[in-house]
């Protein structure tokens, strides 16, 4: 098991977990007391991180999630869980490492340019098929053709 | 897939990891993501007159309805 640094952790951390934070939650007192958290919870577990489980950005990664839907869960009267916390709340921890998103990396660079484009619009910029269809100018039956083909050869790719 | 690619393009929001970055850069630069929409241009005298002249009719069409089924009742 590592040893690992709380401060220095808190530092190369700190920025990343505001910046995660403050995409899924408005409310600026809510962010500030949410990073307080989950460095909180970061700090009193460090001698439980073990690195054979996942890397530190991964851990760290995984407590700051759970405390944004603990929040969302608390608000539930007042706000819905957004799709990706909820879709990543399903997924097995175990693939949330950056050694996948190398290989999702090296994955869009094998498929064609504007499937790759449809991709990153689609899931990283949240945009909807129809929303595509505007940017890019591709027609609506196209884009949709082209994003099951997309997806499809990225299962194949990643052995997904 | 689909739930797969929405959390690995959140992670890649927290880690960043830069070979993907480059990739997102790249489709960014070509298709910005806060593009601004044109803003809606103020309306010709015409057009308000053809607005106006519809919601008449509109309300014309819904005044003989009204007035119809009252008669009617009778």
């Amino acid at each position: 098991m590592a040893v690992i640094d709380g401060e220095e952790v808190y530092l190369l951390y700190r920025d990343k977990v505001r910046g995660y934070i403050s995409q899924h939650v408005n409310q600026r007192e809510e962010v500030e007391d949410l990073c307080a958290d989950v460095f909180e919870k970061v700090v009193s577990s460090l001698d439980t991180y073990d690195s054979t489980k996942a890397s530190v950005s991964t851990w760290i990664f995984t407590i700051t999630r759970n405390r944004v839907i603990d929040f969302y869960r608390r608000n539930r009267e007042h706000a819905e869980l957004p799709e990706e916390l909820a879709s990543t709340e399903m997924l097995d921890a175990g693939l949330l490492r950056e050694e996948t998103l190398r290989e999702l990396a090296e994955a869009l660079m094998k498929l064609s340019e504007e499937k790759r484009t449809i991709i990153i619009l689609r899931y990283y910029n949240g945009l909807s098929l129809k929303d595509i269809s505007d940017k890019t100018g591709i027609s609506y039956g196209m884009v949709k053709v082209k994003h099951q083909q997309a997806l499809k050869e990225l299962k194949k790719i990643m052995k997904i | 897939m689909d739930k797969i690619l929405k959390s690995l393009f959140d992670f890649q929001r927290f880690a960043g990891e830069s070979a993907l970055q480059s990739i997102i850069t790249s489709v960014e630069e070509r298709f910005p993501a806060n593009e601004e929409k044109s803003p809606r241009t103020a309306l010709t005298a015409e057009e308000m007159d053809q607005i106006s002249a519809a919601g008449n009719a509109y309300l014309q069409m819904e005044k003989d309805k009204w007035e119809n089924l009252v008669n009617g009742g009778n």
